[in-house]
């Protein structure tokens, strides 16, 4: 993997370009590692908890990292905390983060549909979009199995896939919570 | 109340018609002064008034009675003088006299007026027919009307003044009687009026009668009542034998107030307009929002509509009397309907027109109550509609919420709008309207706005505050500031006029409200707490239940317990957050360690899926987006996805396997003791977290921080200043105590309260073999000899495969008893052992600082623990013998077990357990000190685990080694040692 690495999905919104972003980003976490696991397989262990205690998980700065790249990926060198016996490491490591914005179009897949709107995950972001966010002319259908929203041409049900915009983020400790809408041109059923 | 009107008040008035009977103004003085008298009673019940009503009517009949009775004796007077009060022939009184004193007015004016013609009888004599004749007419007309006005009460038909005589006519003159007010006890003004109209009434055809005209009070002097009379003298007389009634401060009221006096009082406030959104202050609809349709142009009463209560009558059955039971419970409101009424109470029910009923006495138009409600019941102030009440107005035919009226009450109430920096506003009404911008600055009523829109942008305007609205767009994140929803977060998902929809961020639920009560926040995390507790926090809320929050409503919160119910709690009677370190481990039905954030399923029953929240015992508190949280046993689920990809075969993940990467412990066999494994976490340190000075020794000295991590001796330090974290000696530190607010040596921090303040404190007092001789003692000195170590496998609570230490590594460790902090961060007894040795020794002895340091955590692990045993053990258990270490210790660890097993509740087991094992257990050399049985919790000596070493009957023998030693060296210093 090179080390410029930029995904990018563009998509036509009104004229106006609103992209999903992946962004690269350095960073680096201290990790402290017990004597017993001093020996040639350290690295590799560190390396595995580092992915263990970071991939997937989402701060408030830079959103949810999404993957940790191989390169660089730099140990240093551990410094042993006296009377203690572990050492602790600076990782210095390169991951794939992606902080959701408002007015971010993207694709969902829908989870859960009840009266009040839908949600959809959008990788590890869930998205929910209100029954006042989606177009009139889509009602809901508790009696359809499963329960969804149902328009003339479009039926939105669970594991339905829906582009939708998003219209506000929370962030809170170690999760993101949006809301989207479809209510506008091009969205919707995809 | 007026005595003149309910008394035989007729009299004395018809006496002065007798005089002034062709005078008009004599006669509008007397509607005025029923006016005022209305106004005196109109805050007495209806009942009352309907009387007085009638009472009224009666007077007007007697009025014209008297009219035409004295109709023949006016005929007898000279017809050109119509002024009696020259020529008083009347036997009447002399105080009715002074009354004539008005018609003086006429006599006055009379000649003036008639001078040209005053040869000429016939113009008197016509004008005299002409003012009969109209004065006639007049007192009918008056009597209509009176009776038209008062004898219904139907607001509507109130056409104002009686029109024609100018209000300054109407004033009250010297002549009229005085008004004293006389001071009375606050509260009895009406009694007190009441007693003297029956004690006129039961002097009235007495040889004395009361000479007093009227008696009221009103409500808006409280403390007075007043009476009208002649002079003072009857006044007096009148209260004389009267309770509560002060006459000696009696005072007349000046002539010039007693407009203001007898003023119908509506107060400033209550400006009521056809509209305007008002609340009832009780009766059935108390409470309720109504809307003014119409005002009685007195401003006594005003026409309401409201959502009717009504049941049909279905609750209210007639009694066998015929009487209707009181209906205890008000019908919720709802708009009328005719199918109901006409279906269970159709007798009360016409019909008056297109969608339009008088039902039981009242009217109901499109659904709504039309009713007249006194205005004193009304209440204009704080209103505050509610939007479902709002909402309750609308139906199909009145097209939304009346905006302007709303804003009109709205303004009025106390909490106005408030706006803050930064708020996005859109002006409302003036000359701006529809400009948007920004809030810069507030000044009382006036806000500084920085336009955003088009011709005006950067422009910065003054506006007063009501005449701008808070305007959101979809997907802020926004806060309820007041209202039934206070303190709600949410990301707002529809707008609506003025009201907004919000997404709440607590229970994912829609909420509408007043887009003036929210106020825009950060994105970053809707915090949902009260006081120190947060959504999905687990708490203990007795000694035998924890739970997991699951609701934070304003003032309770709603806890999940590990029995599956919900419990409503107040956060004060909350025992205490429960940290994350506190909580144990479980393992799921495959045997597979269950974690913190794992994903797990329910083998049995509905197969719920869920991510652990908590997990305390073998009970989990697992959390789905689509069942909330829930309770599942860790031995009915299966993990489906372990947190960081963990799992039980695949150990890559994790590293390697630490049993098979040390050869140290990998080659450990039973029967031969292997070097204990250093527990890498030896339990919760009760110095983490704290904020910490730096003392002298440290190149930090005097910065200060949190510690973030602890070992045996060293803290781990975030400072405040350089944003760093530093490694400082644990000795080093002063600690600051939250209660005493000062901070504290380590020394004193470690050392558990109760040993701190009483004279025993454990390391305190050396033994008598001094310093030195702790270096000294066997059993550390020769650590190698240590039985425990040395033939380590005898002692296998230490073995690293022993329970105990499974014990050990369970949260229990964390349980924030002393113990575990202090004697166990680091399980200094074998920190010391293991390693070098005499540390121990030293710690008894040598050096007090070291002896400081450790010593209290011994203390602190025999004591601290929690467990009234410890407690009142005086910690003998490690101090007295090394087989009392022992015993502590792995008494300790079976304590940790139990607190793990159980709860952090105290282990009385401790102490009760066989004392008597204990007794012949340790060395010899402790064994005879007293306090021994209390100390060493035999119960790990029942340990199941170890059965083969601590089995009481084998105890003898394996502990004969230790004590041997122990009990040849130590005995004197043991024994010696005060026993606090």
């Amino acid at each position: 993997m090179d080390g410029r690495w930029r995904l990018q999905r563009s998509l036509a919104q009104r004229g106006c370009q609103i992209s999903t972003e992946l962004t690269q980003k350095d960073l680096t976490l201290s990790l402290t590692l017990h004597p017993s696991y001093f020996g040639p397989q350290m690295g590799q262990y560190l390396r595995s908890k580092l992915l263990a205690d970071v991939e997937g998980t989402c701060t408030g700065e830079f959103g949810y990292i999404l993957c940790v790249l191989d390169q660089p990926f730099d140990i240093g060198k551990g410094r042993v905390v006296p009377s203690n016996g572990s050492a602790e490491f600076t990782v210095n490591y390169r991951a794939i983060v992606w902080r959701p914005f408002k007015n971010e179009v993207v694709d969902a897949i829908v989870t859960n549909v009840n009266k009040m709107g839908f949600f959809g995950d959008v990788g590890p972001l869930s998205v929910f979009v209100s029954s006042h966010l989606i177009p009139p002319d889509m009602k809901f259908n508790p009696s359809a199995n499963p329960p969804a929203y149902v328009s003339e041409d479009q039926v939105i049900e669970k594991g339905s896939r829906v582009r939708l915009k998003i219209v506000g983020v929370r962030a809170d400790v170690g999760e993101m919570f949006a809301i989207g809408t479809i209510k506008e041109d091009y969205l919707g059923l995809v | 109340m007026s005595d003149r009107e309910e008394s035989g008040s007729p009299e004395p008035r018809s006496k002065i018609e007798e005089d002034l009977e062709s005078d008009e103004e004599v006669k509008t003085i007397k509607s005025e002064e029923v006016d005022k008298t209305q106004d005196n009673v109109e805050d007495e019940d209806d009942e009352e008034e309907e009387e007085e009503e009638e009472e009224e009517e009666e007077e007007d009949d007697d009025e014209e009675d008297v009219r035409q009775r004295k109709k023949p004796r006016r005929e007898r007077r000279n017809q050109f003088l119509d002024v009696e009060a020259e020529v008083d022939e009347d036997e009447e009184d002399l105080e009715e006299d002074e009354d004539g004193l008005i018609g003086e007015d006429g006599f006055v004016a009379e000649p003036d007026a008639d001078e040209p013609d005053a040869s000429d009888d016939r113009f008197h004599r016509e004008m005299d027919r002409r003012r009969e004749a109209i004065a006639e007419e007049d007192a009918e007309r008056l009597a209509d009307e009176y009776r038209e006005k008062y004898g219904r009460s139907t607001a509507n038909k109130y056409r104002g003044d009686s029109g024609v005589i100018p209000q300054h006519l109407l004033l009250p003159s010297v002549n009229e009687p005085s008004i004293w007010g006389i001071r009375c006890k606050p509260g009895k003004e009406k009694e007190l009026v009441r007693q003297c109209l029956r004690k006129k009434l039961s002097l009235q055809k007495s040889r004395n009668p009361l000479e007093i005209m009227s008696v009221f009070q009103r409500d808006t002097f409280t403390g007075y009542i007043y009476m009208e009379a002649r002079n003072q003298q009857a006044v007096t007389v009148a209260l004389k034998g009267l309770v509560n009634v002060y006459p000696q401060n009696m005072i007349l009221v000046p002539i010039k107030e007693y407009v203001d006096l007898l003023r119908a009082t509506k107060s400033a406030e209550t400006e009521l307009v056809p509209g305007a959104y008002v609340r009832l202050k009780r009766g059935k609809y108390g409470g309720d929002l109504a809307i003014v349709e119409n005002l009685s142009e007195n401003g006594l009463e005003v026409r309401l509509k409201l959502v009717p209560r009504l049941d049909y009558g279905r609750n209210a059955e007639a009694g066998i009397d015929g009487k209707r039971k009181r209906v205890a419970r008000i019908p919720p409101p709802r708009l009328f309907s005719e199918q109901e009424a006409s279906q269970y109470d159709p007798r009360n029910l016409q019909k008056r027109g297109p969608n339009a009923y008088v039902y039981a006495g009242d009217e109901y138009i499109g659904g709504f109550l039309y009713k007249d409600f006194k205005i004193t019941l009304v209440n204009a102030e704080n209103v505050a509609p509610k939007l479902e009440e709002l909402t309750r107005f609308n139906s199909e035919e009145t097209d939304g919420i009346d905006l302007a009226s709303l804003a009109q009450s709205l303004r009025k109430s106390a909490a106005a709008v408030q706006f803050q920096g930064g708020d996005v506003v859109e002006v409302s009404e003036g000359e701006q309207t529809g400009v948007q911008g920004t809030v810069i600055s507030t000044h009382g009523d006036i806000v500084t706005v920085e336009a955003t829109t088009a011709p005006l942008v950067g422009k910065r305007i003054d506006l007063p505050s009501r005449s701008l609205r808070k305007k959101f767009a979809i997907g802020d994140h926004v806060r309820v500031i007041s209202g039934n929803f206070l303190d709600d977060t949410g990301l707002i998902v529809g707008l609506e006029d003025d009201s907004v929809t919000l997404l709440s961020d607590l229970n994912k639920k829609e909420v509408t409200v007043f887009a003036k009560d929210l106020k825009k926040v950060s994105d970053i995390g809707g915090s949902h707490q009260v006081g120190d507790y947060e959504l999905h926090d687990f708490v203990q809320l007795d000694a035998l239940h924890v739970g997991c929050i699951v609701k934070v409503e304003r003032d309770s919160l709603k806890v999940l317990d590990q029995e599956g119910t919900v419990r409503s709690v107040t956060p004060s009677s909350i025992t205490m957050k429960l940290t994350r370190n506190m909580e144990g481990l479980a393992t799921d039905s495959n045997g597979s360690e269950i974690k913190i954030g794992d994903t797990v399923r329910e083998t049995v029953g509905e197969g719920r899926q869920g991510a652990v929240l908590h997990i305390y015992k073998n009970t989990l508190f697992l959390s789905s987006r689509s069942l909330g949280v829930f309770v599942a046993k860790a031995f009915k689920v299966n993990t489906i996805v372990a947190k960081g990809a963990r799992t039980q075969s695949n150990s890559q993940a994790t590293g390697p396997d630490l049993t098979k990467m040390n050869p140290a412990v990998y080659n450990a066999r039973p029967g031969q003791m292997a070097p204990p494994v250093m527990p890498k976490q030896g339990g919760f340190d009760r110095l983490k977290g704290k904020h910490v000075a730096i003392g002298p020794g440290s190149q930090h000295k005097g910065c200060k921080g949190i510690v973030k991590e602890t070992t045996d001796d060293i803290a781990r330090v975030e400072l405040h200043a350089p944003c760093k974290v530093v490694n400082v000696l644990k000795h080093q530190l002063r600690i600051y105590d939250d209660y005493k607010k000062t901070y504290l040596s380590y020394m004193e921090f470690a050392t558990p309260r109760g040993m701190r303040s009483g004279g025993g404190r454990p390391g305190g007092p050396p033994g008598p073999g001094g310093p030195g001789s702790g270096g000294q003692t066997p059993s550390w000195g020769g650590g190698g000899k240590t039985p425990s170590w040395g033939a380590g496998g005898k002692t296998p609570s230490w073995g690293s495969k022993t329970p105990s230490w499974g014990g050990a590594k369970t949260s229990s460790w964390g349980s924030r008893t002393p113990a575990a902090n202090a004697g166990g961060a680091q399980t200094p007894a074998w920190g010391a052992m293991g390693n070098k040795t005499p540390s121990w020794g030293a710690s008894e002895s040598r050096t007090p600082a070291w002896g400081g340091a450790k010593t209290p955590a011994w203390g602190a692990a025999g004591a601290g623990s929690k467990t009234p045993a410890f407690g009142v053990a005086r910690t003998p258990s490690w101090k007295s013998s090394s087989a009392g270490t022992y015993g502590g210790s792995s008494s300790r660890n079976k304590g940790w077990e139990d607190l793990g097993s159980g709860n952090s509740a105290p282990t009385p087991g401790y102490a009760a357990a066989t004392p008597g094992e204990m007794m012949g257990a340790p060395t010899p050399g402790a064994a005879h000190h007293p306090w021994e049985d209390s100390a060493p919790t035999p119960a790990a000596y029942n340990d199941a685990r170890t059965p083969g070493v601590y089995d009481p009957r084998g105890s003898g023998p394996a502990q004969a080694e230790t004590p041997a030693a122990w009990s040849t060296d130590d005995a004197p210093r043991y024994d010696d040692s005060p026993t606090p």
